[in-house]
């Protein structure tokens, strides 16, 4: 009994560490991306603010960039173009 | 009293339950995926520091400067474009946009005069829209936007009026409208170049732009030859350059990729030919295959990565280059990762784009010098003999072929002469030239024409 209890309790530390790594790697990898989303973040804080700054302003003006992104890419993934 | 012995009882051994079993199980499994999900995010990791390194080497797009947009354009945009277009009817903007370069027969001729003429002042007032100084509100998201759109449209409306008055005989009114036109492209560009986000469509949409223009363009001038001052005014105006877009669109894939790559994205869904968001995302499914789609995130940072290694190459090596990739990576096959993988988009695009962007600059170029060729022709009653006989009277110097390795070509005959590069077959076809005018997006590519450029009929 007590060797599967201790394999049950390894392999809880197994995935929780690989976890704990991964997330880490997801943070670098998301502050290595993030002069890319740079102007993304700024023109959210910039239309937050003009929609009244608070939490619902803020909740909007990220609906409204998805549906910007949204149409920004399919206007150049669907856009045939003349020579 | 039998003494037989008792049967011995095996001592009873603690049973390990079903449920730890299944326990058990679960948990190995979750060490197996944490480790697969551990290795691929450490490969996209490895794969997106590279990409960002190789990134530095792309010239940022320049920060929008200059005037900006105001309001009152769009306003008056909508007006025209209403009265113009639509009141005008499809029948009658369908033979105004003809790509035949023919007047229009007589009939058709008024009621497009009509058209144009009923809305002079709305033209006028858009035209002289377009050259104001905007408003500085324009660095707000909302006004950018909007402004961009309706550059766009007001762009079509002055095409509109190019090729209506053009193919009524007002050659000079024509030449300002095409004036205007491009002048809305050099703001769009304006806008486009701010490098917040909001210029991901307008690469592709700008090479559409100047298209139009050309072909305005050799329209007017196989009609009828405009006035000198006008023939000046639209040299100035055609000398634009967008070359430089083809770093936009890398800029833009890294950074739809740089959206994408710290999390799976719960709603979106990229296809070769566009994105599409399903009514039902199971997110169970995206989860269980999170390292798969971290893997396919790294292989589109490799593919990018080698974007922007043939971005630095001259424009036939540039798309040779853009091509293997385009095949190598296109069109894999179906795999479990399809719905959440950025590659296809990614190669097509750069595919679409490079070829674009290269064949609307040498159309560009070759628009500026027929101009400066039809100033020589006006003073000196003949074509020149040779480009570099309009240097430096009439042009700097005589640009590049995007194509090939020298200057822009040039023919001349009794009927016309043409300006034109040797094209995406790199040979010199002597000026063979074919307009191709915009159509609906087909799964193939249509055949390149064998040279690129401008010819004009000599009357």
């Amino acid at each position: 009994m007590w060797w599967q209890l201790a394999a049950a309790v390894v392999l809880l530390i197994a995935t929780l560490s690989l976890h704990v790594a991964t997330g880490r790697i997801d943070r670098r990898i998301a502050v290595l991306t993030a002069p890319a989303r740079a102007g993304d973040e700024k023109r959210l804080d910039d239309l937050a603010r003009e929609l009244g700054g608070d939490r619902t302003a803020r909740a909007i003006a990220e609906a409204m960039l998805v549906r910007e992104r949204v149409s920004d890419r399919t206007a150049v993934l669907t856009l045939e173009i003349p020579q | 009293m039998s003494d037989s012995p008792a049967t011995p009882v095996p001592p009873a051994r603690p049973r390990v339950g079903r449920g730890f079993r299944v326990l058990l199980v679960v948990l190995a499994l979750s060490v197996m995926w944490s480790a697969w999900n551990y290795v691929e995010a450490r490969r996209l990791e490895r794969a997106m520091a590279a990409l960002q390194e190789r990134a530095a080497s792309l010239d940022p797009p320049t920060p929008a400067t200059g005037p900006k947009y105001a309001d009152d354009a769009a306003r008056l945009y909508d007006a025209a474009a209403d009265l113009a277009i639509n009141r005008s009817g499809a029948l009658l903007s369908g033979k105004v946009n003809s790509p035949r370069l023919e007047p229009l027969l007589a009939e058709d001729a008024a009621a497009a005069r009509e058209a144009v003429d009923e809305n002079a002042l709305a033209f006028d007032l858009v035209s002289r829209a377009a050259n104001v100084p905007m408003r500085e509100r324009d660095s707000e998201y909302r006004d950018r936007s909007r402004s961009r759109l309706q550059l766009n449209n007001l762009f079509s409306t002055l095409s509109f009026r190019t090729r209506t008055l053009a193919r009524t005989g007002e050659i000079d009114a024509a030449a300002a409208a095409l004036a205007d036109q491009v002048a809305a492209l050099r703001m769009f560009d304006r806008l486009a170049r701010n490098p917040t986000g909001s210029h991901l469509g307008a690469p592709t949409t700008k090479t559409s732009m100047l298209s139009l223009a050309v072909n305005n363009l050799e329209l007017l001038l196989n009609l009828e030859r405009p006035s000198a001052s006008s023939l000046e005014r639209l040299q100035r105006a055609f000398a634009i350059d967008l070359s430089h877009d083809f770093n936009t669109v890398v800029a833009w894939e890294i950074h739809l990729l740089s959206e994408v790559a710290p999390t799976v994205p719960a709603m979106t869904r990229y296809t070769a030919t566009g994105m599409r968001i399903p009514d039902f995302t199971p997110p169970l499914v995206e989860i269980l295959l999170l390292p798969a789609i971290r893997r396919e995130q790294a292989r589109a940072a490799d593919v990018i990565a080698e974007t922007i290694e043939a971005s630095g190459k001259p424009v036939p090596a540039r798309l040779a280059h853009l091509q293997a990739i385009f095949d190598a990576h296109g069109n894999r096959g179906f795999s479990i990762v399809t719905p959440w993988s950025t590659i296809p988009a990614i190669v097509d695009l750069s595919a679409r784009a490079a070829r674009n962007i290269a064949i609307s600059d040498a159309r560009a170029r070759c628009a500026s010098i027929s101009l400066a060729v039809e100033r020589y022709r006006m003073q000196s009653g003949r074509v020149p003999r040779a480009l570099s006989e309009l240097v430096p009277a009439y042009v700097d110097a005589i640009p590049l072929d995007p194509f090939g390795t020298g200057p822009l070509r040039y023919v001349a005959d009794a009927a016309g002469y043409a300006v034109y590069s040797i094209g995406m077959n790199g040979k010199d076809d002597g000026g063979h030239i074919e307009t191709v005018w915009p159509g609906p997006r087909t799964p193939q590519a249509p055949p390149p024409p064998p040279d690129i450029g401008m010819r004009i009929a000599i009357r």
